[in-house]
Parts: structure tokens; C-alpha cells; sequence
């Protein structure tokens, strides 16, 4: 991408004009997405961002630049002007650059640029026809394939030199079930660090039917209740309650600054002692995987909560230098236009003991949370949210009506006291978590659990 | 190599390959951010970059490729991209290229201050030292941050359509914090700022902090269904949920139950939606859209009938419509979508205790979380359930604040229950601002709502 010489030479000024690290991050990434709509292909698009953030650091705090012009002459311009606004003086440049090579754990049997547009169509309308099949009540199905290919070099002014190309494949698909008076809809986007033998790895005219099967039950459904229940959350796609609702308050960029809800309390008991969880950005092909981090940092797995008590934060560089840790892999950004940040890889809850029927059985009324979608959260309060795709009411130990509409909320240092039985099976979903550092592809997972009270936001 | 150069290799490849269909888009930018952390510490961002996208059309049939490099090779991917794409497309055909007007909007909307790194600076540090004066603090993973944004877009198509257009705008976003007696509460605050626009940073400063305040004291309503008003910006948040109910593309593919109600009363009396791509307060001022169409304000909502359908090219030939000028793209690199410019509901004449007395009893709403399609919001069914925080209204006076609680429903019901306007337009935090927030094209504005009949879930 960039010649290593440059590298070294935009580090070196740097260095000798204000800043006492230096990381040097490029990025060549080409994208390609395809869309089909009612069974046609609808549109498609293909392109390739170029450019090189450059972050220098001063104690603890940092600047920030980047630019798609790689020229020699604009990254040194570019560098002298972050270097000045962090106070420009005078330092020493000394420093080398050692190339490693990572490890490569997540094989890619099947690059997407290397197979057909055509035959990519070939899948997307395989799963389009069983979603339209599934009803007559599915009106719409739009069925989309995006893929990227992303090759980063990063350079630091500690000396590491490191490379790596990660593929990305992802399916989405969303159903529209409609009566003529209103709409509902399905949704599923299931996706990894991996080729396109995902299209193989999924049974995906099931995956499709089940998207058409929850806008036709959500069209029939009632409105979720509004008010204070226990609420079972399904494995898989349920990680987005742990994402939410802890997740982000364990990330340096919150913790670091000593204002975040579970700032200074390493070591303590912040749950229930069902509650294990854990960030793993090594593992083989998942969504949220990595081989480094953007600031070329080997993945790590890390125990975060330990049966209840506090173990560990998600760590970048300059939370690990605030807080005097250790960087974990952490540090992830969407592209060269942001700088890194701790974020999540792949998260969940470990599996514990409890059999999910006898989940089910031990609530009287409150809600099962079959499907979640996305949600939010207040890292300094530990207020989080998620919004259910598919819910459906739990009486007298029975899944019973399904309902819609619903939004939950609660705040994370009551509601992981709550969780008070945990599934033996694991499951994972794939989203996008947006956040500093941009949209990132992150894993959320859990097996079934229950949590004995959180606000349900229905009628 | 700048635009006008690329631009007349793209032609000439153009010609080589027998393309008369083509377009040509591109963005030239940068931002300046200032972000301050709870030491008044400020870091910085700065950059910039430039990217191009091209659209070929091929027997009505588009593909898209985009790039960020402008020379010979770069050409070469695109032409070849745009066209395997254009080729996959299966759709009926109704892509066209624009023919041109004789005329476009004037306007001026750059300030060169938005440019300059220590303007940016010292807004951050002004909210900053405002918000420690008051007695708190910032926190939150998006901190305190101003930024100032450039954009030059360029746009050139086959017909000899050849535009360009420069505007700047600088925003805030800030995240006051407060604590007493071992609990801390935020609120968040935005303003946007334009070179015919300014906000009263200070007296934002003073109603962010007096609001957080308020919660610290904060009880959760009990659930039921409430009158109430919603604050301006946070009924802004309302509006950028169901604006796609109006977007010709949302509507052709049948996900608008708006579509064949053009003249019809589609909400309450009290409801008048402006699209206005000169507003002076909006940021996102063009005289042309993403396809090279005359921007112009049109009336969305007129006293609560459906006046306009927001139409790009293919959506109006489709529908049988008038282009509009809505052709959006958040970013070179993203799809086409038909979506407003700066959008906002009308003010009415009332004052916040005149809305207060209206009320009587009820709940004034202002805060608003989860409010992005995917998390508390459904854009096709129009369901939303979003948590909330707010103050309880008696009497038409403020008697004590309220936390923890949901407010769900339905925007298609919710537009035709608003009652009364105030007379307190503001546009509210953009969440195509946010980074990886699912959003889309669009500033939002409004003054606070009066709105029957919402539900809420508390305790």
C-alpha cells in the first residue's frame, strides 16, 4: 500500500514535532453490494476507499487526521498540523520499524471477488423465493449480499510494522408482510469474516422463511403490554441485551476517563453470579472477529465478568495508557476517516446450567423476546435499551400470543443483578454497532436467560 | 487530479465504451473537530477527502462504482464497474440521466469561520467552561465535541449538465452530567450552526444543565395513557422517524401506507411539513440534489393534507410524479435515496406555558433514546417505542421530573393525534451526523408538539 519508507518518514516527523507516539494507519477496501427487490435485481454497487489516518498522541491526549491524498507532501502537511495542535514542541525520533506477520485464524475458503456477480444472484433469489413462498400475506422481500475486502497496513512509532486482509461476507434479508391496512416486517442479516462458503454454511431458504414467518406472525399480533415484567430473552440475537446493556460501559473509551458506571470498580461484584462475559475477537470466522486490531494489536479473549465479580475492560491504546493496562485488541475503527477506539469483537454470556423449557416454565407472566433487533445505551447512567422484533407473551409457564411494538429498558447495575437463570445452549447475531469510531461489525451472543424485571415500552 | 479533469476522462471512456447514460458525483470535504473531555482537555480531528461516484445507465438500468482516487486507472474501475452493474440490473428500466434546467436556486450558505480551527476550538472550550461555571461535567462515549464541516459537490452527467456547489456549517453536541448524593444524570444538547444562523450557545448551556438537574430528583410515571408535549428537538427526533412515510422510493416498493393518498388528509389539522433545502437554519443547504435536479421548498404536509410526494428521477417517472429535487446520498459511497433536504414541521403560535396550560395534565417529554430506524423505531410499520425521560405537567405548571419510563406507539396514528405547534422551531441533532447510526439523508426540525393519547410504559 504505502511505502515503508514513507511510513517511517511521516512517524519520524511526527515524533520530532510534538507528539511522543505516532501510529501510521492505511487502508485499501473494496466494496460490493447487490440488491434484489420483489424477485428482481433491484440495483448494485461497487467501490473502493483509499486513504491513511494518522493519530499522534501527547500524554493523554491525542489528535487526529486523515486523507484520502497519500502524496508525500500531504501526509507530511497534514502530520506537522496534528502535531502543532497538540503543542508542537520539539522531540526525538528515534525509533525502527520491524515488520511482523499475524496469524491468520480465519481461512477464507472463498474470496467474493473471485466469484461471479451472477452467480451471487443465484443465492439472494433462492432466498427471495422462499420468503415470498412462505405467504401470500409477504408483500415485499428485499434480499441483499454485501461483501468487503479490506487490506490495512499499520505503523506505529513503537516499531510494529503489521499487514493483514480481512473479508467480510453478509446476507440481509427483510420481508414486508402486509394486509392492506398496515405493514410488518422480518428481519435477518446473518454474516462473518469469511468467504462466500457462508451461502453454504446456512441452510438459507430456511433462514428466509423464518424472516416471512416473523412479519406474518407480527401482522396478526397484539400490541406488547406496557409495564414491569420478567422477560426471557432467546439465545442468539438476545446478545444485543448484553451489548447494550454492558457492553459499552466496559470499553476503555467510557471507563478511562473515570465517569463511565463501572469506572474504578475492577474486582467488584456487578452481577448476579450466573453472569460470566466474555469478549473473544479470536474466534474462527465469526462477525465480530479479527486476527488485529486497528491499531495492530494481536485479538484477544477476554473474561471480562467472572461469575458476578468485574475482571477486566475492552482496552485501546490510549485507555490502556490512562488506566496503566494493558491494550487487549481492542482498539476498531470503521475506516481510516476515524480514530480507534475500544470496542466489542464478538460478546456474550457464557453458558450456564439451566434448561431452556424450564426457563420458559418458571415465569408466570411476563415476556419472551424471541428476536431483537438494535438498541442503545447510556454508558455514565447504565440506562440501555433494544427493541424486539418478535416478542411473545409467557402465561402461567407457556409461550402463548405473540405481540409487537415493543421497546425494553432498564438500567444495567439492577438489570444483571436480574439474570437469574442461564441457558446451556450458546447462539450468536450479527449487527453493526455505531459508536466513536463508526459502524463496525460486532457479534452479540447468549444462550436463553431470563431476567426476573426490566420495563417492556408496549400499550 | 481535480474533478473537471476526471470528469473529462469519465467522458471520453464514456464515449470509447458507447455509454450515452452517465453521471458523475463527487464530494470534496473535510471537518475540524474539537472534542473536550471533563479536564477541558481538547482533542482534535482534522481532515479531509474526496470521492467520486459514477452511475451509468444502460436501457433505463443503472450501476453504480465510486472510487477515491482520481486518475487514468481509477477511471478505468469505475467505467467497468459502473457498467458489470448496470448489467446485472433487472428492473423494468425507468433510470434516467437529467436533462438539465434552465435554472437553479442561489445560494450562500459559507462561512469561513467553519474553517478555521480556532473558531471550532473555541466553541468547544465556550460550552465547556459554560457547563463547569453551571456545576457540571461532561461524560458520555460522544463526550463534548464541536465540528466544522466543508463540502464542495461537484456533478456532471452526459446531457452537459455541469454544476458545483460550496457550503459549510459548523454543530455541537454535548453531554452535560451532573451528580448529587452518589447519582449522576446527563441530558444531551445539539445545536447546528450556519452562516445565517446561531444559536445562543450560552442559554442552551443554561437549559441543558437545569434539565439534567431536574432528573437527579426523577420518579418513573406510572403506566398509562398520557397527553403531553414534547420538547422541540426531541419532537425533531419524531419527525426524522416518519419523514419516509413521503419518500416516492419508500412508497413505490409499497412500505408507505401513504402511497395512494396524495391529497388526502393524512394527519391532524395542526400538522405543516416543509421541505426547504434554503432554510437558513438548515445545514444542509443545495441548490441541486444527488442526480442534478433544481432544489426547491415544497410543502410536504399542508394543514394535514399529503401535498407532496419527495420524487428523484426514477421515482416520479414510476408514480407518475414531478421530480422534486429529493435525490439524497449521505455520502458518495452510499445508494441513491429519495429523502428530504432540511425538513421540519411548522411552527404555530403558541408559547410553552400556552402549550403547558392546553395540556393541563399530562407529561412534557425531553428526552428521547433509541430513536433510530432499527433500534426504537420500525420505519415500515411505523411502530416506535423509545425510552424517555421528562417532566410531569399539573395544571399546565412543572411539578417534578420523571425517568425510566417508555413511550410507545404508532406514527401513523401519533401524526393525526398532535393537537397544537409551538412557536419554538429547532432543528434537532441530524442522525446522519451520528457516526454508525442507521440514517437517513435529511436536517429535522420542529417546534414542541402537543399530542394526545400517547402510551407510556413505566411502573
Amino acid at each position: 500500500m504505502i511505502r515503508r519508507e514513507l511510513m517511517a518518514e511521516v512517524i519520524e516527523y511526527g515524533l520530532k514535532h510534538g507528539a511522543d507516539y505516532v501510529e501510521f494507519f492505511g487502508e485499501d477496501n473494496i466494496k460490493n453490494t447487490i440488491v434484489v427487490e420483489n424477485g428482481l435485481v433491484e440495483g448494485a454497487i461497487t467501490g473502493r476507499d483509499y486513504g491513511v489516518g494518522l493519530r499522534l498522541f501527547k500524554g493523554t491526549n491525542q489528535a487526529y487526521t486523515y486523507t484520502s491524498d497519500c502524496s508525500r507532501d500531504n501526509l507530511l502537511y497534514i502530520t506537522g498540523r496534528a502535531a502543532a495542535s497538540l503543542g508542537g514542541q520539539e522531540g526525538k525520533g528515534d525509533f525502527s520499524l520491524h515488520e511482523g506477520i499475524a496469524v491468520n485464524k480465519h481461512p477464507i475458503l472463498i474470496v467474493p471477488s473471485s466469484v461471479s456477480n451472477d452467480r451471487k444472484v443465484v443465492y439472494l433469489k433462492r432466498i427471495h423465493r422462499a420468503a415470498k413462498e412462505y405467504s401470500p400475506e409477504i408483500r415485499h422481500v428485499t434480499v441483499r449480499h454485501w461483501e468487503m475486502d479490506r487490506k490495512r497496513t499499520i505503523a506505529t512509532s513503537d516499531g510494529l510494522v503489521r499487514t493483514d486482509r480481512s473479508v467480510y461476507t453478509r446476507f440481509f434479508i427483510k420481508t414486508v408482510a402486509s394486509d392492506g391496512q398496515e405493514n410488518q416486517t422480518g428481519f435477518l442479516r446473518p454474516g462473518g469474516l469469511i468467504g462466500m462458503e457462508l451461502y453454504r454454511q446456512y441452510d438459507i431458504e430456511e433462514y428466509a422463511r423464518q424472516a416471512a414467518r416473523t412479519a406474518v406472525t407480527m401482522l396478526h399480533a397484539g400490541s406488547a403490554p406496557a409495564g414491569v415484567m420478567p422477560v426471557v430473552i432467546e439465545k442468539g440475537s438476545g446478545g444485543v441485551f448484553l451489548h447494550e446493556a454492558v457492553g459499552h460501559s466496559l470499553e476503555s473509551s467510557s471507563t478511562a476517563d473515570g465517569g463511565a458506571i463501572y469506572s474504578g470498580k475492577l474486582k467488584q461484584k456487578i452481577g448476579h453470579e450466573k453472569f460470566t462475559m466474555i469478549d473473544d475477537g479470536t474466534l474462527p470466522n465469526h462477525w465480530g472477529s479479527i486476527n488485529i486490531d486497528d491499531e495492530g494489536i494481536a485479538a484477544t479473549k477476554n473474561i471480562l465478568v467472572e461469575k458476578g465479580v468485574l475482571m477486566n475492560y475492552m482496552c485501546d491504546r490510549m485507555g490502556a495508557r490512562k488506566l496503566g493496562m494493558k491494550p487487549t485488541g481492542a482498539g476498531r475503527r470503521e475506516s481510516y476517516r476515524y480514530a480507534p477506539t475500544a470496542r466489542m469483537t464478538n460478546t456474550y454470556i457464557a453458558p450456564g446450567f439451566d434448561e431452556e423449557a424450564d426457563i420458559i416454565a418458571s415465569v408466570d407472566y411476563g415476556l419472551y423476546a424471541k428476536e431483537i433487533g438494535g438498541g442503545t445505551a447510556n454508558t455514565v447512567t447504565s440506562d440501555f435499551n433494544f427493541n424486539v422484533l418478535e416478542g411473545y407473551m409467557i402465561r402461567n409457564g407457556k409461550i402463548c400470543e405473540p405481540v409487537r411494538g415493543a421497546t425494553i429498558t432498564g438500567r444495567a447495575v439492577e438489570a444483571i443483578f436480574h439474570i437469574d437463570r442461564v441457558g446451556k445452549k450458546l447462539d450468536f447475531g450479527q449487527g453493526m454497532c455505531g459508536a466513536a469510531s463508526g459502524s463496525l461489525p460486532v457479534n452479540s451472543g447468549q444462550p436463553m436467560i431470563r431476567v426476573k424485571r426490566m420495563t417492556v415500552g408496549g400499550k | 487530479m481535480r474533478f473537471h479533469d476526471f470528469k473529462a476522462i469519465i467522458a471520453r471512456k464514456a464515449d470509447e465504451h458507447n455509454l450515452s447514460g452517465w453521471e458523475l458525483y463527487g464530494i470534496a470535504g473535510g471537518n475540524i473537530k474539537a472534542g473536550v473531555n471533563k479536564e477541558g482537555d481538547i482533542s482534535l480531528v482534522e481532515n479531509e477527502s474526496l470521492g467520486v461516484s459514477l452511475r451509468v445507465i444502460v436501457k433505463g438500468r443503472s450501476g453504480i462504482a465510486f472510487c477515491e482516487k482520481l486518475d487514468e486507472e481509477n477511471a478505468d474501475f469505475l467505467i467497468k464497474g459502473a457498467m458489470v452493474n448496470a448489467g446485472l440490473v433487472e428492473n423494468e428500466g425507468h433510470a434516467v440521466i437529467f436533462a438539465g434546467a434552465e435554472r437553479y436556486p442561489e445560494l450562500d450558505n459559507w462561512d469561513d469561520r467553519f474553517t478555521q480551527r480556532e473558531y471550532i476550538e473555541g466553541m468547544a472550550r465556550e460550552i465547556a467552561g459554560e457547563v463547569k461555571a453551571l456545576g457540571a461535567r461532561m461524560e458520555g462515549i460522544y463526550g463534548c465535541s464541536v465540528t466544522g464541516t466543508v463540502k464542495h459537490v461537484f456533478f456532471a452527467n452526459a446531457n452537459g449538465v455541469d454544476l458545483n456547489h460550496r457550503f459549510n456549517y459548523a454543530y455541537g453536541l454535548f453531554f452535560p452530567t451532573v451528580s448529587a448524593s452518589h447519582k449522576s444524570r446527563e441530558t444531551h444538547m445539539y445545536f447546528g450552526r450556519t452562516k445565517h444562523h446561531s444559536p445562543d450557545i450560552k442559554e442552551l448551556c443554561r437549559q441543558a444543565v437545569a434539565t439534567a438537574q431536574g432528573y437527579l430528583q426523577a420518579q418513573t410515571p406510572t403506566t398509562g395513557t398520557y397527553n403531553t408535549v414534547f420538547r422541540n428537538y426531541i419532537a425533531s427526533y419524531l419527525l426524522q422517524g416518519f419523514t419516509i412515510f413521503f419518500c416516492g422510493k419508500h412508497m413505490q416498493n409499497g412500505l408507505s401506507l401513504f402511497k395512494d393518498r396524495l391529497g388526502q388528509k393524512v394527519a391532524a389539522g395542526a400538522l405543516t411539513i416543509i421541505d426547504d433545502p434554503q432554510h437558513p437554519a438548515g445545514l444542509l443547504g443545495m441548490p441541486f440534489d444527488a442526480q442534478g435536479v433544481p432544489a426547491y421548498p415544497k410543502t410536504v404536509v399542508a394543514d394535514g393534507v399529503l401535498k407532496t410526494i419527495l420524487h428523484d428521477l426514477e421515482s416520479a417517472r414510476i408514480m407518475g410524479g414531478t421530480p422534486t429535487g429529493n435525490s439524497q446520498r449521505i455520502a458518495y459511497n452510499t445508494e441513491y435515496e429519495t429523502a428530504p433536504s432540511n425538513i421540519y414541521i411548522k411552527e404555530g403560535p403558541y408559547s410553552q406555558e400556552q402549550l403547558f396550560s392546553m395540556l393541563g395534565d399530562g407529561i412534557y417529554i425531553t428526552e428521547l433514546t433509541a430513536y433510530f430506524h432499527g433500534a426504537g423505531v420500525n420505519p415500515v410499520s411505523g411502530n416506535f417505542s423509545l425510552p424517555a425521560k421528562g417532566y410531569r405537567i399539573k395544571g399546565g405548571k412543572i411539578v417534578g421530573a420523571l425517568e425510566l419510563f417508555m413511550v410507545a406507539g404508532n406514527y401513523y396514528d401519533l401524526i393525526k393525534n398532535i393537537k397544537a405547534c409551538g412557536n419554538d422551531l429547532y432543528f434537532g441533532h441530524p442522525f446522519m451526523l451520528m457516526p454508525g447510526a442507521p440514517a437517513e439523508y435529511g436536517t429535522y426540525g420542529s417546534p414542541a408538539l402537543l399530542i394526545e393519547g400517547v402510551s407510556v410504559a413505566g411502573k
